[in-house]
């Protein structure tokens, strides 16, 4: 069972931040580098599909990047599901490739959310919010911060297992070069760091960094053209609410929508949560971690903070996550998610290369207050 | 009066200044908050208003230490609330009350308060009959 589709090319825009690097760059950039890496030219691409910049507006960012690359593809268009954008564009892209509306798919998300001299994004997403939200201040991190507060109350995770996963997903950038963070914390300093939403502190937030990232798909009958291709096996989306006022199912369950769109994935697949050696999860928030290891099967009701606390998420754990360190320690965008899923599948990870090259990955995106959702399950022969 | 009427939230806001919590009620009786554009039970059209009591319980809170926006620096720390309502729809306020004593479940009271110029909701403790004698 196979949805069809291969990923055959991947690349990352370098993330320094500098006065004048536009979305546009990054997006170019890291899409030169995922062309490149599938010994593909421009010409050969009949889609392309790209995320949105909240830095800098663009009617069709697809467009934008087509007409610099040269390209003038037969399907196109921008996707905007939130943080579960890098996730839903690959699935976009491999639904249109099944279709036969298209052969070879380019997916780019990219934003220059730190050199843009504008654009203060905490404060953008943070008015994302309507009017019944927005008079009572809350950031992004408060929101879910109210969910960080049931879950706690209702698994009795503590603090201390919350910011176990900061902790892990530095000691994951710590060997990563390419890391925004690197130096080791502890779970002291997690919780030592100032508090922005209680529960949530400082270094439970994802970081505000640029980013860009994009991959090539294409039909799977085209394997043998390609050096080390990463099959598609499974994807699966979901999007249960859109504002916290109409998600009372987040009080007592809120990885529902998780689960939904995970359960669609492995279905598709034909594998189970046994089944997955690697994973990068969606990590706006540690609380956004925990709720997704336990909705994916991954851990038992409850038991996600004490597993983290225990390893579960490091090179040598039983679900090594996040392994260039994640939206906490490495950059923001979750099409590196997607990137780095497919760098340790193939084994080119470089320095945060996992000991044993895993044979399967589930990428896991989150948009909104756990909104919306798309989960990727990826495969290379060992 | 001018012609143009006022907008869903503009009736809202009017009316939460007075202190008074109001709730969309649709064609076939669905009360819902916020209000929207049709009935998210039934897609009814709107139809007016009714009085929330304002009873509710303290569902979670989270005290904000680091504002989104200018407008709100002034204000740090704040509590947010999310409330259940008795009538069923979930609400967000501000908490008036020391977070350090609420818990999830404390039974709240949410009124109208006016905020410099902004009316917005503000949920209390309720204090019940049995808490009352419970000394």
């Amino acid at each position: 069972m196979s949805t069809g589709t291969i990923i055959v090319g991947s690349g990352e825009a370098d993330r320094t931040k500098r006065a004048g690097k536009t979305a546009g760059d990054l997006a170019v950039t890291s899409s030169l580098a995922a062309l490149r890496d599938a010994g593909l030219r421009p010409a050969d691409v009949d889609c392309v599909l790209t995320g949105y910049s909240l830095a800098e507006t663009h009617l069709d960012f697809s467009g934008y990047l087509a007409a610099e690359l040269g390209i003038t593809p037969s399907h196109s268009g921008e996707v905007s599901r939130g943080g579960a954008t890098g996730a839903s564009l690959v699935m976009s892209a491999a639904t249109a490739i099944a279709a036969g509306a298209c052969d070879t798919a380019l997916v780019c998300w990219a934003d220059n959310r730190a050199s843009s001299s504008s654009a203060d994004v905490v404060a953008m997403l943070a008015g994302e919010f309507s009017d019944y939200e927005l008079a009572y201040g809350p950031l992004v991190a408060s929101h879910y911060a109210l969910v960080a507060q049931r879950f706690m109350h209702a698994t009795a995770t503590t603090p201390e297992q919350l910011a176990a996963v900061s902790v892990a997903l530095r000691d994951h950038a710590s060997r990563n070069p390419h890391a925004r963070h690197r130096t080791p914390i502890t779970v002291d300093d997690v919780l030592g760091s100032p508090m922005i939403s209680s529960p949530l502190h400082q270094l439970e937030c994802a970081l505000v960094t640029d980013f860009g990232g994009a991959v090539v798909l294409t039909r799977a009958d085209r394997a043998a053209d390609f050096a080390n291709p990463v099959e598609l096996l499974g994807y699966g989306a979901s999007s249960v609410h859109d504002s916290i006022l109409g998600a009372p199912h987040l009080l007592d369950d809120p990885g529902l929508g998780v689960r939904l769109a995970g359960e669609r994935a492995y279905a598709m697949a034909g594998l189970g949560p046994f089944d997955i050696e690697s994973a990068q999860l969606y990590d706006c928030f540690t609380v956004t971690l925990l709720i997704e290891l336990e909705a994916l099967g991954f851990c038992a009701p409850g038991t996600a903070g004490a597993a983290v606390a225990d390893g579960l998420l490091g090179p040598k754990g039983a679900l090594p996550s996040n392994t260039n360190g994640g939206m906490l320690s490495c950059a923001n965008g979750g099409i590196l998610h997607v990137t780095e899923a497919v760098a340790q599948l193939r084994g080119t990870a470089g320095a945060t290369q996992l000991p044993t090259r895993p044979r399967t990955a589930l990428v896991h995106g989150n948009g909104g207050v756990l909104s919306t959702h798309a989960t990727l399950i990826l495969g290379a022969d060992a | 009066m001018s012609e143009i009427s006022m907008s869903a939230h503009e009736e809202f806001a009017a009316a939460l200044a007075e202190g008074r919590l109001l709730l969309q009620r649709c064609a076939d009786g669905h009360l819902q908050y916020p209000p929207g554009p049709a009935c998210r039970a039934c897609t009814a059209p709107p139809e007016g208003w009714s009085e929330a009591s304002g009873i509710g319980v303290l569902e979670a809170f989270t005290t904000v230490h680091r504002a989104p926006t200018p407008r709100f620096a002034a204000y740090v720390p704040y509590t947010i609330g999310l409330v259940t309502l008795a009538e069923g729809p979930l609400i967000e306020t501000w908490l008036d009350a020391d977070p350090q004593a609420m818990r999830i479940g404390d039974a709240v009271r949410v009124t109208g308060r006016i905020r410099d110029t902004e009316a917005i909701a503000v949920a209390v403790r309720h204090e019940t009959a049995e808490q009352g004698s419970a000394q």
